[in-house]
């Protein structure tokens, strides 16, 4: 950002009634004076305001002013250099939701202009890949709500004409060249976090169906590698897919078989051998355990 | 209860159309309330001032929680920001009375334009109740100039937004 954003009030004695400040997480609130209640049993003083869009009382204990981070609303420079942040091309989202949950609630809770627009920036750039789940959508909505107060009581403007100057940032106006990139950027994220690329996908698609030949007419398996022996285990193994090709044709015959054992961990060996020859590869070798020395 | 009022001559389908749309979204009564001129005010030599539109329209004998929309076929003046003019198919007053949608900029087609008209007369009432805009492409509250919006023209609300709305209504019942 451009300008140094608003410090944090450590002492009471410098705000005044009538002056607007921002409660993190509660909004822009006016001072209204400084009170003696009795709670409890116990006498004390709060810092008493009301918060503007509602008019509800916030009273916080003198003592505790300094920890609860109030600060004066953002300067005007404050508030364009933000919008300025908006406007720019957000960050890849976190996608893991115990970060992205910590280190929006501590921005939350910091209560600062930018901390806010950063979750509301990034919760918005994830919203493009993902739906948002509810408490999220509930921190978008939260942090939409501050923020739109704030930018519209520091620019002096209403909260309509302010939420839509954060939204033309976030949103480019349909037809425009950003809305274009926008949406080049979305699919290209999008097709990353599927993980087409690692599926290779385009090779297996360009093998053609018929290359297998049918069961009867299978090539002999490929000579016995010198490290293992064929069992009849793998040999069933390695006709199921064919097997499975058929299987429309031959439901009667599918019943006569004895149901399927449960499925191992040698079946993952298996399916990637069978794609391997689909692509017309030879199979990895399978490693041998090596020989505990001494015998 | 939500009370249209026309600044402008609309045909009496398209507004039926925008009241089935609000009582469709927000589950309250709405009506075609009156059929009032524009106010002077909010005249100028292009297009109209929104703000002026609301504070200068009526009177319009309402109940203290009712809500009011107007509608214009004239466009409305975009306004002026830090990060340019914002374009303007309606304005309301968040978490106040009054709204205002303009018909222009939408499709010629009668049937397509009170559709459009209604997904905007919702995207505006939705202000009134503090609904912020939404992330949900489906949702009448996207931004009007989106891409999104202009995909989709069923004037619906998420379930996000539609259950604010609920709950703006308990508290403050129109």
């Amino acid at each position: 950002m451009g300008t140094d954003p608003q410090p944090i009030v450590m002492d009471e004695t410098v705000l005044q009634a009538g002056e607007r400040v921002v409660y993190p997480n509660q909004g822009v609130c006016r001072i209204s004076g400084i009170e003696v209640k009795e709670i409890g049993g116990i006498r004390g003083e709060f810092l008493t305001m009301k918060r503007e869009e509602d008019g509800a009382t916030v009273m916080i204990p003198r003592a505790k002013v300094a920890s609860v981070g109030l600060r004066h609303v953002a300067a005007r420079s404050e508030v364009e250099a933000l919008l300025g942040f908006l406007t720019a091309e957000a960050d890849d989202p976190e996608l893991d939701w115990k970060v992205r949950h910590r280190t929006h609630s501590d921005k939350m809770i910091g209560g600062s202009l930018l901390g806010t627009a950063e979750v509301l920036k990034g919760l918005h750039a994830l919203s493009l890949l993902r739906p948002l789940p509810q408490r999220e959508r509930e921190l978008y909505d939260s942090a939409r709500h501050l923020l739109v107060h704030e930018v519209a009581v520091a620019l002096g403007m209403s909260p309509a004409t302010a939420e839509d100057a954060i939204d033309l940032g976030l949103c480019p106006i349909a037809g425009s060249a950003r809305a274009a990139e926008q949406a080049r950027r979305i699919s290209a994220a999008q097709e990353a976090e599927l993980g087409l690329d690692d599926l290779n996908v385009a090779e297996i698609t360009e093998a053609p169906a018929t290359q297998e030949p049918p069961e009867s007419e299978a090539a002999p398996p490929p000579a016995a590698e010198p490290d293992e022996e064929p069992s009849p285990p793998r040999a069933r193994k390695r006709a199921a897919p064919a097997r499975k090709a058929n299987a429309p044709a031959g439901v009667a015959e599918a019943r006569k078989r004895k149901p399927a054992a449960p499925k191992k961990k040698k079946a993952k060996t298996t399916r990637s051998k069978t794609a391997a020859r689909v692509a017309g590869r030879r199979p990895a070798a399978k490693k041998r355990p090596a020989k505990r020395g001494g015998r | 209860m939500i009370h249209v009022v026309t600044l402008e001559p609309f045909e009496a389908e398209e507004v039926d159309v925008v009241c089935h749309a609000l009582f469709a979204a927000y589950g309250v009564g709405c009506e075609h309330a009156a059929a009032l001129e524009l106010p002077e005010e909010a005249r100028e030599d292009g297009p109209l001032d929104a703000v002026k539109i609301l504070s200068n329209a009526g009177p319009v004998k309402t109940f203290a929680d009712d809500k009011i929309l107007f509608l214009v076929h004239s466009p409305l003046s975009p306004r002026e920001s830090p990060v340019g003019l914002l374009p303007t198919h309606g304005y309301a007053s968040y978490s106040e009375d009054k709204a205002v949608a303009s018909a222009a900029g939408l499709p010629d087609d009668p049937a397509a334009q009170a559709a459009a008209l209604a997904k905007l007369a919702v995207h505006e009432v939705g202000h009134l109740w503090d609904l912020h805009h939404c992330l949900d492409h489906r949702c009448a509250m996207c931004p009007p100039w989106s891409v999104a919006y202009a995909r989709n023209p069923a004037a619906d609300l998420c379930s996000f937004c539609r259950a604010k709305s609920e709950r703006r209504m308990k508290l403050n019942p129109a």
